[in-house]
């Protein structure tokens, strides 16, 4: 294992610096280093880092996007030698809510979910429950990730578990909801399977939920 | 003592005496009438909100619904919804929006520059005119009476440059490209000031800006990429307000903690924290209270929808125990809820948030 060299790639994830990282991974690469330890010592070494610190107020968001593009510049290279996508931490599909249209808490929880090395399926405002299955199913999704900016729209969350209910595929999903007006005992109470109040705490929620799911 | 209120529901100065006698000051209410000059214009009111100077009650700001009850009347004086739909805004772009949702504003359909070498045209073909001939035509008509005028340039700033760019465009250029991003700050600062330039002459008292810093948890950029791109246009542009003879106000979302001594520094007058406890009710307390004029409401994104009338005063009295009440330094933003598409528990919560106010000084 050559750890100077993963260090090095987390160092440049961690910068946003695509084209080092570009680089580094194909040295990497060439060196005999698996594409599996590269994204997992390099990259997602890298995003749990930019994470930790985003959460600790050292950065913000602007870093952590331009950290994430980098992982994504590296992941183009080392996706079609991973094995499948057992190496990934899982699929997730995140959307606001039917009505909602405040998508900036959204955007910030799909970049660290994609930091965090779980493949995002961004939908978008206004979605329904029927758009979220559908997408769900198409995307071979493990999470779903539903926000509500506001009271008004909260109160539409249920019936997105209730339509999963009915479809009789509640169980194949682990839904986590968030937004300004949610909280703990709202998501206890409709029956959710999580609830994060901000982006960096969600990532980490969504990872371990899927590692207790086998990811 | 007496204590001097509005009536709520004629927006009619009231005094309230020692026997609990009203009177108002054209004798509506009851004989004899006084003197009109013992009351304070509400507009002086306001003023002396902002200046620290013994308003005597706390100034109230209504949102929108019944607006005679506010001691501030708002006007806005760009155009974000025009067309049949509502969705077309002045900035050229069109809002994607659930037309069964009034309380969305929508986002954005198209981004105008994508690439930075697109902004010229941006400037030439789609930018607005800040000159055009009808740019305060929604003055017209308004009773402004003894009130406190304030011209709204609604969504502002930082805010309307990301539906130009791009939300995440623009957050990594201001970190990779920060250049461009002044280039495109003078374009949207220059039209705003180019704007607050025409106010003057049609009274107003101030210029309203809203422009959104925090998230929930932090600032969406550091306070260092802020001071060093965004503080200097916010310098430029509170100093010509207040060399044209205008207060400046400004609403932000989220916790913004680290830039509230660089909004005391920047001489602001009125700042509209959309969630006060995001900065912490001790922190807010501890050192800004008299140093800049709070204009608060009660969290709408919480308590006044969700809330008890209980849980509506408490929190009023959080707030006038965190800021102060008479002495000023503080006024209500206030909000008709069903009229904002808010849905809240109670029919009365609307009201309950109004008194809330009232009754606690």
């Amino acid at each position: 294992m050559n750890i100077a060299l993963y260090k090095q790639i987390s160092d440049n994830v961690q910068k946003g610096r695509v084209n080092q990282v570009k680089n580094l991974v194909e040295q990497a690469l060439k060196e005999g280093c698996s594409p599996e330890d590269v994204l997992e010592y390099g990259l997602i070494s890298a995003m749990d880092c930019v994470g930790i610190r985003f959460k600790n107020y050292h950065i913000f968001v602007p870093e952590v996007i331009i950290a994430s593009r980098a992982m994504n510049a590296a992941l183009e290279i080392l996706e079609p030698m991973l094995i499948q996508d057992t190496k990934r931490r899982g699929r997730a599909v995140i959307g606001t809510i039917e009505g909602d249209f405040h998508d900036i808490g959204k955007n910030l929880v799909t970049i660290m979910l994609k930091g965090a090395g779980i493949d995002t399926l961004d939908l978008g405002t206004n979605v329904s429950p029927e758009r979220f299955l559908k997408n769900a199913e198409e995307f071979r999704a493990d999470l779903v990730c539903v926000s509500a900016s506001i009271t008004t729209t909260m109160t539409n969350i249920p019936g997105l578990l209730r339509y999963f209910e009915k479809e009789g595929v509640r169980g194949k999903y682990t839904v986590l909801i968030g937004g300004a007006p949610v909280n703990e005992s709202f998501c206890r109470e409709i029956g959710a399977d999580g609830y994060s109040s901000n982006a960096a705490s969600c990532a980490k929620l969504a990872a371990e939920l899927l590692k207790q799911n086998g990811f | 003592m007496c204590r001097w209120r509005i009536c709520w529901r004629c927006a009619t100065p009231v005094r309230i005496t020692g026997n609990n006698e009203k009177r108002t000051a054209d004798g509506l209410f009851g004989s004899p009438s006084f003197d009109l000059e013992e009351f304070m214009q509400r507009k002086e009111v306001v003023k002396r909100a902002i200046h620290f100077q013994n308003p005597g009650r706390i100034p109230a700001f209504m949102f929108n619904g019944d607006l005679s009850r506010s001691d501030i009347v708002q006007v806005v004086l760009e155009d974000w919804y025009l067309g049949e739909k509502r969705d077309l805004t002045e900035w050229g772009f069109y809002w994607d929006k659930d037309e069964n949702d009034p309380a969305g504003m929508g986002v954005p359909r198209d981004i105008f520059v994508k690439e930075w070498d697109q902004l010229a045209d941006y400037v030439k073909n789609h930018a607005p005119d800040p000159f055009r001939a009808d740019r305060f035509r929604n003055l017209e008509g308004v009773d402004v009476g003894d009130r406190y005028l304030m011209g709204s340039l609604y969504l502002t700033g930082f805010t309307t440059m990301t539906f130009i760019r791009g939300f995440e465009n623009l957050l990594v250029d201001m970190l990779l490209e920060p250049d461009k991003v002044r280039e495109l700050a003078d374009v949207v600062f220059g039209i705003e000031n180019d704007i607050i330039r025409q106010m003057p002459k049609y009274g107003f008292d101030a210029v309203a800006l809203y422009d959104d810093w925090g998230t929930q948890r932090a600032m969406m950029v550091s306070p260092e990429v802020w001071r060093e791109i965004f503080k200097p246009y916010y310098q430029e542009q509170f100093n010509l307000a207040h060399e044209l003879g205008m207060e400046v106000f400004l609403h932000t979302c989220g916790d913004v903690r680290p830039i509230l001594g660089d909004f005391v520094e920047l001489g602001l007058d009125m700042l509209n924290l959309g969630q006060l406890d995001l900065n912490g009710y001790d922190n807010i307390r501890d050192n800004y209270k008299g140093k800049i004029c709070f204009v608060q409401p009660i969290n709408y994104q919480t308590t006044g929808i969700l809330g008890t009338k209980e849980e509506i005063y408490a929190e009023a009295k959080l707030i006038i125990d965190t800021l102060g009440g008479g002495e000023g330094g503080l006024i209500a933003e206030l909000f008709d809820y069903e009229d904002m598409g808010w849905k809240p528990v109670s029919p009365m919560n609307t009201q309950y948030q109004i008194n809330a106010f009232i009754d606690q000084i």
